[in-house]
């Protein structure tokens, strides 16, 4: 019942009025005041030491687990993994727990500057190459070195021309910072050579992603893995590599009993922890190189035995390109027995028909099963195992075959998902970091991109243009362009160049010979052996901020206290984030070129430090990059939108949602945190770029990838007798990077660098010292990580870390000790045609050498390369290089070089 | 300040007041005029009165209508202390001729006026509002001031729980829907709301966190008379510009969107949509005290308690933070931990979760639920706990259980995830037993080892594996056999047997004999704890591959372990001395009648002359066991017949046909029905755990104390040795693994032989061994499960090196000090510091969890080898407990380690 009229006056409103007139009679004679402004807090907070976090994605893996960092006052004293950060929800591993503790150790305080330097317009090479000592060096004032290191590099340009200055960037580096570094090779040095840690890492997926799908990055999240109906691992030890996400996988597993297939030469504690699940649903391959058969022979099994779970053929027709021919090929050529009597090589047998068929019903099952409730299926993840071959990327398309034909993408709790190493990998991918890329996922070749990416990065089109024609043959190649002389000088940022294969005879002759210019935080790492100009840098959590994207396209904000310090408590006030380093240089060389540095860079140093130090802020790079990606498959410019309506800033949104995937190029997405799936129309993304397969029809691509070694193996002993040839004498050719046609035929057959004396390893009678005597290498070697340890510099300085995994140590199996008489925990020097390194023998599980996680097969012998220079980065002294023994030989798309299968042998100490 | 600003204020002063004088002038003479000579019921009663007229039929009403005379009404009330002045304006309440006409003229509708008398009753009591006031608005209260605003027709029904409560109020016969009538809308009986809101409030776990009628948990305000309040209670100032300041509206803005009322509160949104919201909200408006004098009653409803079964129980106090489906995470703003989780379950006691629920935990937001707290009786809780153990895997039948359908090699994939990071890489023992001794596995029989894995030992760090199936716990069994030494076969025993001198044999036979089996068996064989073997009714009656597969194969769930550790000449050794004593002699002893092989019958035959001493089932008792499968695998039916028939000499068995000694007597037909009944219970899965109840447990418990508390502790609770007095284990264990445990020892741990003569710790004969297991069997669990935790090792270094593993690996989740909740939002892991939860933790809960994990939670394993944060070696872990257990009450932490 409403009121239709309203008195006019009434004892309440009277009293009411009444008062209101008082009232407004007494307030009147008060006179405006003024308000007190309240101190920043932050700044009382800074001085007294008060206790804060600050958000930051974990320096380690490409997991990239939501970090607390726990400050006192500017200083970092400790990591706590995010409760709301939806990747690891409160979870973290030992490296991550710990991430702080390498910090404030050995820090480089001041410039160095060689005293003998490499001069590539005199043709100097440097006699103290190799060298570390302080006598070598001289300090140097910030500004001096910067200014000698525009000049020289400005003079390289101009005799040698761009391409002959080259730059290896790093996945840890902040998104920022990559598109500063390629805006100063590609935009203003005109220099088509930048190359990074990422590249040994992640590109054949990346280049798999581009075959297949037309464009890069995973198209899934890892929500995903709370739907799956079956989850499959490829060459990745996910319990040591990422443990947050295997740790995922696990507890699901336990919950609702899904299949589970790891494809890994070693039983890795992934094999192990998922058999302990349910040892009856989880499926190991023990296979050396056979991922490409493999698949293609669950391919022919669900063809053959279970063809109900094969898309229609007018889904096929509709969404995918090639797949008739994939069927037919498939069909003619990889049934599960022809496919083990070809590997048997390699393979031994260890992987059997049932094992195959049982996998394949369990993954036809499960796509049908996803199919039908429109939710799970098989959700495939694979590592840097599989990625580093000579057929990497051609592995990755067998993945997406295999997921095409079952119709495993495009739904939630399936697909296809890569994983990093590196924390900000897919950065380095999305900001082209990399040899003829340009920003967001397209190629120097695109010409309309590229004029849009010359007018965001401020630089002429045509000179882009010209850059673009450039050529430069991936990392490797570009270091035995060094060798040549074709190379003349380098940048290393946030990265060293023992990441690299060969690095004996191919990487250091050819750092030696150039001008490398080094950003490094520690005074004592690798860079400093061959850095002729050495800038100390500031790291994760000291720096001033920036962003990270972790492996499901979650751009998540790293942010820093904005000071180094050394472990004296010493404020490093010469260091600087590698931001500001890399934006100095894009002014400094782009005046000496005479370009327009302040067009160029208009970002101006608004962050200060209490200790006098002013910084760029890196939100204002983050701004035009965010501006860049409009209308790209990472359109991420919704998050302008929301700022524009929400008036919240682009950090702090990142800061607020945990994250965005991208894409997010609307409000609404932006404003929810992104997309958490690509491709198939999902989200309803009818007219976005991102809604189909990125090829110009909107089709996906099947490409069968072939493997074989020939009869009786002929092609594989052809192919590694030729690559012998590479690498054989230091610092000389013959070059690989001139003899593109053998990779293409390694990778075409999929083949490996090198192949061991098996006839050698097969003879009972022989013992190790033959082996010597004769000069034979009997057994193959794998390199890879271990779980205490991540990249070489931060865990090897960690106390936590170091402890729980202190040694160079190899793995070996029960057999093999017993056989050639080596005793679990006996120190040994393990030798390849290249190089050799020390470690400690570790005897399956029980071994007492610590870890003690994994079981290699019979033949086989792993390494983790993390411990690199652990001992000691000083060449005279340092024995567990382990890269100095690995073979150049690389996938003449992806560039990854193949780490697994070197031929090496023991020698007793 | 200088003289001319002071003089402009002045003028300025002035003119204001002037203008003030003014306005309150013309003020007061409006209130004046409107307050005297335009009230507003002065127009309702006028136009009431022509509403007469237009109805007045005969001369009487008009009458009537002309003699309405225009004042105000009211009613007395003097039982309630009211006047109700309503009937001023509502002046057709009570005429039935008013059905049609509009409000405030219309007839109360329904039958209720028939039942409450208005002038007895009143208006207000029902409607609220207030009675004295003349004026629509102030009566209605509608503005903010009145305390009680007139009901919203939809809730009026919440007034009935004034008078009438349990049955009369809701339920299908309650008295409301005889009075009641059908809602419009809704197409339901207006009383039913309220019903459903009590529902509501049962079912979503309102009362976790709300006390309602003395019960429920103490984070949010209390309920129980939450509809008394008035909207000065309430705090509306967070509602925006034009809402409505009604409770009604408050409550329904509130369960909508809690925050947004009252920010910062724990309370979740309850997700409902409209007709519940109501339904909820007509339920807590009736949660009223009664003002009602008990001379206005003349029914006393019976206030019936709500059912109170435990998933009722729990969906009313618990489900609203730990989730109706046990997920826990109910709350966004509350840690609560899920119920439901497999590994939680498996380590948690019932213990544990009663005395947690009990008592809650202090510095979480665990409210405590015993009496003084939430009120919950004991009896709800136990159900609560029941209702929480509902969530258990139900655990695979021992009986599905089999060492030989296990595959060792899946087998060990299971136990290096599961149990290695306790019971060692290769059984060598760590936090657990070690297992892989020869001696224990020589004992431990499949079900022993199937229900410990399956059971687990609660209270101990032995969790309990209920998630896995029989066919894996089999696997796991399997795998453990394989550390079992290889038997040598009897082909083998015979071989070795023929290779060697008799004079020889005898000697190294006599050894083995008297350095293993003299303890039961005697020095010459006369029998004690084991049975009498030196008889012609014995070993001459039985064949050599008898006595093989007895000393290999043992008698499991017996004392009799399986010696396989013995070689091919060892076991035949043995058999040679003992045929020394009593050469093998089959003789014939009469055969069994003709019988229909009815073991029914036998059974019958059985219970009247055997179980006396053979127990129940053939379990044993005073004498052995028969119901043994490896006994009855290699005994045949003559020299059954023969025992049974003619006795065992020396023992006491005596014989039971015709002539001889027996209690009673079987002809040879019921012999056979009984061999046929023993063949049955052999082919029965079940394998009944041997008891015999022999022995004195008062001198038992004497010799307990003296011998086996200073490692087991004093009542069985487990100190350097395991836990005896444990459920499961006195449960699964057997009188004979106890008792062979004591006489031979355990191989690779402390455990020694107890037995006199042995090498051993003490002088204890095999009677005194049944006394001490009689002693143990009357072991009471529930109150000395507590007292099982104390196993931590309390030295400094222990304490000092766990508070360094803790500020390394745990701090980071549950804070430097193990409080979570005092130390920011940034330790989001349950906060351990607090006493309620060290109380009715034990050890073994503690160093279970840390070793295991908890899958589903950030809480990862730590044990060596499982994969977790960091491999922990059990040492590190123990440590961790120490460490932990300086929180505990009354506990001092040495120096070094942070407090």
């Amino acid at each position: 019942m409403k009121k239709t009229t309203k008195p006019i006056i009434d004892r309440r409103n009277f009293l009411k009025w009444s008062g209101g007139v008082l009232a407004a009679a007494a307030t009147f004679p008060l006179l405006p005041g003024e308000f007190a402004h309240a101190d920043t807090l932050a700044q009382q907070g800074l001085a007294s030491g008060a206790k804060r976090t600050l958000q930051a994605a974990c320096p380690y893996c490409g997991v990239g687990c939501g970090s607390l960092i726990t400050c006192e006052g500017d200083r970092i004293t400790g990591i706590i993994p995010d409760k709301l950060h939806p990747t690891n929800k409160g979870v973290q591993c030992i490296k991550g727990l710990n991430a702080h503790e390498p910090i404030y150790q050995d820090r480089l305080t001041h410039v160095l500057v060689r005293k003998d330097m490499s001069d590539p317009t005199t043709g100097h090479v440097s006699a103290t190459k190799g060298r570390f000592d302080d006598d070598v060096f001289d300090k140097m004032p910030y500004d001096e070195a910067e200014e000698l290191v525009a000049e020289k590099m400005a003079n390289v340009v101009k005799q040698f021309g761009g391409n002959s200055v080259g730059l290896s960037g790093s996945g840890q580096l902040t998104m920022e910072t990559q598109w500063i570094e390629n805006l100063l090779l590609k935009g203003i040095i005109g220099s088509n050579s930048i190359e990074a840690n990422a590249r040994m890492c992640m590109t054949s997926a990346v280049t798999g992603y581009f075959a297949s799908y037309g464009s890069d990055a995973p198209p899934t999240s890892y929500e995903d893995i709370e739907s799956a109906d079956m989850i499959t691992f490829w060459g990745h030890n996910a319990r040591e590599a990422h443990p947050v996400l295997f740790w995922r996988v696990a507890d699901y597993k336990k919950k609702n009993n899904i299949p589970t297939l790891v494809s890994d030469p070693r039983r890795t504690g992934t094999v192990q922890g998922l058999e302990s699940i349910n040892p009856r649903n989880s499926y190991h391959f023990a296979t050396l190189n056979g991922d490409i058969s493999y698949l293609n022979a669950i391919a022919y099994v669900i063809l053959t035995k279970h063809p109900e779970a094969v898309m229609p053929e007018k889904w096929l027709n509709k969404n995918a390109n090639g797949w008739k021919e994939y069927v037919a090929g498939i069909k003619a050529r990889y049934s599960p027995r022809q496919v083990i009597s070809r590997l048997k090589l390699v393979d031994r047998n260890r992987v059997s028909v049932q094992q195959i068929e049982a996998v394949a019903k369990h993954w036809a099952e499960a796509s049908l099963k996803g199919r039908r409730t429109g939710k799970g299926g098989v959700l495939t993840y694979w590592g840097i195992g599989y990625n580093q071959m000579l057929h990497g990327q051609h592995n990755t398309i067998s993945i997406i075959n295999l997921h095409l034909l079952t119709g495993n993408l495009g739904r939630k709790g399936c697909g296809t998902h890569s994983q990093t190493g590196q924390p900000n990998a897919m950065s380095e991918r999305l900001m082209g970091g990399l040899t003829g890329r340009l920003p967001f996922n397209q190629p120097m070749s695109n010409e309309k991109w590229r004029n849009w990416i010359a007018d965001r990065w401020r630089v002429s089109r045509e000179g882009m243009k010209q850059t673009a024609l450039l050529k430069n043959p991936m990392a490797i190649g570009m270091m035995e362009r060094g060798c040549e002389g074709d190379l003349k000088a380098m940048f290393w940022m946030y990265t060293t160049h023992i990441h690299l294969p060969d690095v004996e005879t191919l990487v250091r002759p050819a750092l030696t010979k150039m001008f490398c210019v080094v950003q490094e935080i520690y005074r004592h790492a690798p860079n400093m052996l061959y850095g002729d100009v050495i800038f100390p840098a500031i790291t994760w959590g000291e720096w001033t901020g920036g962003t990270y994207i972790q492996s499901e396209r979650r751009v998540y904000v790293c942010d820093g206290v904005s000071v180094g310090r050394d472990e004296h408590d010493n404020v490093l006030t010469e260091a600087r984030p590698d931001l500001d380093l890399a934006i100095d240089k894009c002014k400094s060389i782009a005046t000496k070129l005479g370009l327009d540095a302040a067009k160029i860079i208009p970002y101006k140093k608004t962050i200060e430090n209490p200790y006098g130090q002013k910084f760029y802020n890196p939100e204002d790079v983050f701004e035009d990059i965010i501006i860049a990606s409009k209308g790209s498959d990472a359109d991420l410019s919704g998050m302008l939108e929301v700022r524009e309506r929400d008036g919240i800033g682009l950090y702090e949104q990142l800061r607020r949602l945990r994250g965005v995937q991208w894409p997010a190029p609307t409000y609404e997405v932006a404003a929810k945190g992104g997309t958490p799936r690509r491709y198939m129309h999902q989200e309803d993304w009818k007219d976005q770029p991102y809604a189909n397969f990125r090829h110009a029809d909107g089709k996906a691509r099947f490409k069968l990838c072939e493997q074989d070694y020939g009869p009786g193996n002929r092609y594989l002993k052809e192919v590694t007798d030729e690559f012998t040839k590479y690498g054989a004498k230091k610092g000389e050719g013959p070059w690989l990077y001139k003899n593109q046609n053998l990779l293409k035929r390694a990778r075409d057959l999929a083949l490996v660098p090198e192949l061991p004396d098996i006839d050698f390893y097969e003879n009972s009678r022989k013992g190790l010292a033959d082996a010597t005597k004769e000069d034979k290498y009997p057994f193959w070697l794998g390199l890879g990580i271990v779980y205490e340890h991540f990249h070489t510099a931060k865990t090897i300085r960690g106390a936590t870390t170091m402890k729980l995994v202190p040694e160079q140590y190899v793995e070996l199996h029960a057999k093999d000790a017993a056989r050639y008489g080596l005793e679990d925990g006996e120190r040994v020097r393990v030798v390849t045609r290249r190089s050799s390194y020390e470690a400690r023998v570790s005897v399956g599980t029980s071994s007492f050498v610590r870890p003690a996680r994994n079981e290699v097969p019979e033949g086989y012998l792993f390494s983790p390369w993390n411990l690199s220079v652990a001992d000691s980065a000083d060449p005279q002294k340092n024995r567990w290089l382990v890269n100095a023994v690995s073979h150049r030989a690389w996938d003449p798309v992806s560039g990854q070089a193949d780490y697994k299968k070197i031929a090496a042998r023991i020698e007793r100490i | 300040m200088n003289d001319k600003r002071v003089e402009a204020g002045d003028r300025r002063i002035k003119l204001w007041l002037l203008i003030v004088s003014l306005a309150t002038l013309v003020m007061l003479l409006a209130a004046a005029l409107s307050e005297n000579i335009f009230p507003e019921w002065r127009s309702l009663q006028k136009r009431y009165a022509k509403i007469l007229q237009e109805k007045a039929t005969d001369e009487r009403g008009r009458e009537a209508a002309d003699n309405f005379s225009l004042e105000i009404t009211q009613l007395v009330l003097p039982e309630l202390g009211a006047i109700d002045r309503c009937i001023t304006c509502h002046t057709g309440t009570s005429d039935h001729r008013m059905e049609d006409q509009p409000q405030p003229f219309t007839t109360h509708p329904g039958k209720y006026l028939q039942v409450h008398d208005p002038a007895k009753f009143g208006c207000t009591v029902c409607h609220r509002g207030q009675g004295r006031a003349t004026e629509t608005k102030d009566a209605h209260g509608v503005d903010a001031n009145w305390e009680y605003p007139l009901l919203k027709t939809k809730y009026i029904k919440s007034s009935c729980s004034q008078c009438h409560a349990g049955q009369e109020l809701f339920g299908p016969k309650s008295i409301l829907s005889e009075l009641d009538e059908v809602d419009e809308e809704s197409g339901k009986q207006s009383s039913a709301l309220i019903e459903r809101g009590r529902k509501l409030v049962d079912e979503k776990g309102c009362l976790g966190c709300h006390v309602l009628q003395g019960k429920g948990g103490t984070l949010g305000l209390e309920l129980t008379h939450v509809g008394d309040k008035t909207r000065h209670n309430f705090d509306f100032s967070h509602f925006e510009r034009g809402e409505p300041l009604e409770v009604e509206y408050w409550h329904k803005k509130h369960f909508t969107d809690p925050g947004a009322v009252s920010p910062g509160t724990s309370m979740p949104a309850t997700g409902l949509e409209e007709p519940e919201l109501e339904a909820l909200i007509a339920y807590l408006l009736s949660l009223r005290r009664s003002q009602v004098p008990a001379s206005l009653i003349t029914s006393t409803g019976d206030r019936s308690p709500l059912e109170d079964s435990g998933d009722r129980l729990y969906a009313r106090y618990c489900s609203a933070c730990h989730s109706s489906d046990g997920n826990g995470g109910g709350v966004p703003s509350i840690l609560t931990p899920s119920l439901n989780n497999v590994d939680a379950l498996a380590v948690a006691s019932d213990d544990y979760y009663r005395f947690i629920i009990t008592h809650g935990r202090s510095e979480t937001k665990m409210p405590g639920w015993g009496d003084g707290l939430g009120n919950l009786s004991r009896d709800e809780i136990d159900k609560i706990v029941k209702h929480i153990r509902q969530w258990e895997p139900h655990g695979a039948d021992v009986v599905d259980v089999s060492t030989g359908q296990g595959d060792p090699l899946v087998g060990s994939s299971y136990y290096q995830g599961d149990c290695a990071s306790c019971h060692g890489r290769k059984g060598e023992g760590g936090i657990g037993n070690s297992l892989n001794s020869a001696s224990f596995l020589a004992l431990a029989s499949d079900q022993f080892l199937a229900e410990t894995v399956i059971r687990g030992r609660p209270g101990t760090a032995m969790p309990s594996w209920k998630h896995l199936p029989a066919r894996a716990v089999s696997d796991i069994l399997a795998y453990l056999r394989t550390w079992r030494p290889e038997a040598p076969t009897f082909s083998a025993v015979r071989r070795a047997g023929r290779g060697l001198a008799r004079r020889e044999k005898i000697r190294t036979g006599k050894a083995i004999y008297n350095g293993n089996c003299s303890a039961c068996h005697g020095k010459k064989g006369e029998g004690g704890l084991g049975l009498r073997l030196n008889s012609a009714d014995i070993l001459g009656a039985v064949g050599d591959n008898f006595i093989y597969s007895a000393i290999v194969n043992g008698r499991p769930a017996t004392a009799m372990p399986a010696w396989r550790q013995l070689s091919a000449e060892q076991v035949a050794s043995v058999i040679a001395y003992l045929r020394s004593w009593q050469p093998y002699k089959p003789r014939w002893a009469g055969r069994p009648g003709q019988s229909s092989n009815d073991y029914a019958l036998g059974e019958l035959h059985y219970r009247t002359s055997c179980l006396r001493c053979h127990g129940e089932d053939g379990r044993g008792g005073v004498g052995p066991q028969l119901a043994n499968p490896e006994f009855l695998k290699t005994v045949d039916d003559a020299t059954l017949f023969r025992w049974i028939g003619r006795g065992r000499s020396g023992t006491a068995m005596k014989g039971f046909l015709r002539r001889e000694q027996g209690p009673t007597t079987l002809n040879p037909a019921q012999i056979a029905e009984v061999i046929s009944y023993l063949r049955y219970l052999g082919t029965r899965d079940e394998r009944p755990v041997m008891r015999t109840g022999v022995g004195n447990p008062t001198l038992g418990g004497q010799l307990y104390k003296g011998n086996c508390s200073s490692c087991h502790g004093v009542e069985g609770e487990g100190g350097s040795g395991p836990q005896l007095n444990n459920p499961t284990f006195l449960e699964s264990a057997s009188d004979g693994f106890i008792a062979a445990t004591m006489v031979t020892g355990r191989s690779g741990t402390p455990m020694r032989s107890m037995v006199h003569g042995q090498e051993g710790l003490a002088q204890i004969s095999p009677e005194q061994i049944q006394d001490i297991i009689a002693y143990m069997r009357l072991w009471d669990f529930p109150q000395t499960w507590l007292r099982s935790r104390e196993v931590a090792e309390m030295s400094e270094r222990a304490i000092i090196s766990g508070s360094e593993q803790y500020t390394r690996y745990c701090s980071g989740c549950h804070g430097p000090k193990g409080r979570s909740s005092l130390e920011g939002s940034a330790y989001h892991a349950p906060a351990l510091n607090n006493p309620e939860f060290l109380d009715a933790v034990s050890d073994g809960f503690l160093l279970a969890t840390i070793a295991r994990g908890r899958s589903g939670t950030a809480m990862r394993p730590f044990g060596h080898g499982a994969g977790g944060i960091v491999s922990l070696k059990p040492e590190d872990i123990s440590d961790i407990v120490s460490f932990l257990r300086t929180w505990s009450r009354g506990r001092q932490a040495p120096k070094g380690a942070i407090r």
